[in-house]
C-alpha cells in the first residue's frame, strides 16, 4: 500500500522495517500512518535504499514528516532522502538497539558481551531466529547438513542467544523459541529487559541528539552522518 | 591443458564433492597452478556479482568458499614447491568487538592458496594484540577486516597503535570487509583496501613489492 496523507495536514508517516512493526504499533496512535517493508531487505544493503526511497517518493506533498525505522542496516539506508519535507531516522547502526530502549543501553550491552545474538519477537515471528534460517532459508535450498553447517560458522564466535523483551508477542512462546535455539546451538540464554521508549520518541520526538538524526528537506542520508556521532 | 571450465563451474556451483579430484585431474595434464589459481578466483569473481546482486546469499558464498580451500589443499604441495613459492608474510584478524570471520576466513584461504603464510588471529582482536602479533611475527602486510559499521574505526584505531609502538613503518596494512570503502580505509590509514578475495590477492602482491 502506497504512504498517503489521508491524516492530514500537520501529519507524519512513518516507513519501517517489518520487524519492529509490534513495537511501533503499541505505540502508535491511530492517525498515524505506519508502512512496513519486508524484512529481508537488510540481506540485500545495496538494493534497499531504492525500495525505501521508492515509499518516501508516494508520500504526499502536504506531509510535514517522514520517519524512517532502520537503523544504519550495513549502509542500507545511505541516499534517502524526502524532497518536501524532512526525514527523522534514528542515529543507531543496528535496529537492535532501538529494542533496548536507547543507543546507549545498547551500547554498554555490546561492549560488556559483544558475542551475543538477539532475538525480539518480529524476528522470531518472522522466523528470523537461527533455527528459523536453517529452516526455513537456508536448508530447501542446500539441505539440512550445510544448513547447520553455514550456521555455526555464522555463530562460531557467539557465546549468547539474548532475548529482548519489549512487552510485545507472547512472552512464554518467546522464551520458548530462544531456549531451543541456544540448546540446539549450544549458546547460553539471556533475557533482557527492552523498552518501547525509541519507538515511541521515533514517532512523537523529542529527538534527542543521541538517538536520531534529523534530515533537512533534499539532503541525503550519509553514512558520515552516523560515524560523525560515533567520534 | 584443459581451460579448467569443470573446475569453475564447481566453484560458482559450490559443489565441493569432486573438487580435489578435478584439480588433481588439472595438475596431472599439466595445467600450470597459476592457470588453476587464476581460473578458481574467476570462479569466487562470479560468486561475489551474484552475491552483491542477492542471486546468491551466505550459504552459497560459504560453499563456494569451501571449494577454493578444498581446491588449494590439493594445489599446496605444487605452489610450495614451485617457482613461486612464498610470496610474504601477512598476519590478518578482525577487529575488536567483532564476531564476524567468514569474509576474512575466505581472504585467507586465497592468500594461502597463492602462496602467502598467513598468521590468522581470528576476530575480535584488540589493538594491543594486532601490535604484539606485528612485533613477534614482523610480517610484510597486517590484513584487518570489519564487518559492521560500528566497528569499522578500530581499523583507525589499530593503526594509531601500530604507529605509537614504531611498528607502522615496518608494515603495509590492507584493510576490508562489508562497509569498508577504498576511501574510508585509506582515511583511517591503511596503505590499501581490498573488495574481495581476489583483489586482496593482486593486492598483497603489489604490497609486497613495495616492501
Amino acid at each position: 500500500m502506497a504512504p498517503d496523507n489521508s491524516s492530514g495536514a500537520g501529519s507524519t508517516v512513518v516507513i519501517a522495517c517489518e520487524v519492529m512493526k509490534a513495537e511501533l504499533e503499541m505505540v502508535s496512535r491511530c492517525e498515524t500512518k505506519l508502512h512496513f517493508l519486508d524484512q529481508g531487505l537488510h540481506r540485500t544493503p545495496k538494493k534497499m535504499a531504492a525500495l525505501i526511497q521508492e515509499k518516501i517518493d508516494l508520500v504526499d506533498e502536504s506531509v510535514n514528516r517522514v520517519i524512517i525505522g532502520y537503523g544504519l542496516c550495513s549502509g542500507g539506508i545511505t541516499g534517502i532522502r524526502a524532497v518536501s519535507c524532512g526525514l527523522v531516522v534514528p542515529s543507531c547502526h543496528d535496529c537492535i538497539a532501538m529494542f533496548f530502549g536507547s543507543q546507549h543501553a545498547y551500547g554498554q550491552a555490546f561492549a560488556s558481551r559483544p558475542g551475543t545474538y538477539y532475538l525480539t519477537s518480529g524476528w522470531v515471528k518472522a522466523k528470523k531466529d537461527p533455527l528459523g534460517i536453517i529452516y526455513d532459508d537456508y536448508a530447501p535450498r542446500h539441505g539440512i547438513e550445510t544448513a547447520f553447517w553455514v550456521m555455526e560458522e555464522e555463530l562460531k564466535h557467539y557465546t549468547h542467544i539474548a532475548l529482548v523483551d519489549t512487552g510485545a508477542g507472547d512472552l512464554e512462546f518467546l522464551r520458548m523459541k530462544t531456549r531451543e535455539n541456544c540448546q540446539v546451538l549450544k549458546k547460553e540464554y539471556l533475557e533482557i529487559k527492552g523498552s518501547l521508549d525509541y519507538f515511541r520518541k521515533l514517532i512523537y520526538g523529542p529527538y534527542d541528539k543521541s538517538d536520531f538524526l534529523e534530515i533537512a528537506p533534499g539532503e541525503e542520508v550519509t553514512e558520515r552522518m552516523f560515524l560523525e556521532l560515533d567520534t | 591443458m584443459s581451460d579448467c571450465s569443470n573446475l569453475v563451474e564447481k566453484v560458482i556451483e559450490g559443489d565441493w564433492k569432486e573438487i580435489g579430484k578435478l584439480t588433481q585431474d588439472e595438475i596431472d595434464c599439466g595445467t600450470k597452478p597459476e592457470e588453476i589459481i587464476s581460473q578458481l578466483q574467476h570462479g569466487m569473481e562470479v560468486v561475489g556479482e551474484k552475491y552483491s546482486t542477492g542471486e546468491y546469499f551466505l550459504p552459497d558464498m560459504m560453499k563456494s568458499a569451501r571449494c577454493m580451500s578444498l581446491a588449494f589443499e590439493v594445489l599446496k604441495p605444487v605452489v610450495e614447491g614451485g617457482s613461486f613459492g612464498k610470496l610474504g608474510k601477512v598476519v590478518i584478524g578482525t577487529v575488536k568487538s567483532d564476531m564476524h570471520d567468514i569474509g576474512k576466513n575466505i581472504v585467507t584461504g586465497f592468500l594461502k592458496g597463492v602462496g602467502f603464510e598467513v598468521i590468522d588471529l581470528g576476530a575480535d582482536v584488540s589493538e594491543d594484540r594486532f601490535a604484539e602479533e606485528v612485533m613477534r611475527h614482523q610480517p610484510d602486510i597486517l590484513g584487518l577486516s570489519s564487518l559492521l559499521t560500528t566497528t569499522m574505526h578500530q581499523i583507525g584505531v589499530v593503526i594509531k597503535k601500530l604507529e605509537e609502538t614504531g611498528l607502522r613503518s615496518r608494515v603495509k596494512v590492507i584493510a576490508g570487509g562489508a562497509p569498508v570503502t577504498q576511501k574510508f580505509a585509506l582515511s583511517m590509514g591503511a596503505d590499501a583496501y581490498a573488495e574481495d578475495g581476489g583483489e586482496a590477492v593482486k593486492i598483497c602482491k603489489q604490497l609486497v613489492k613495495q616492501s
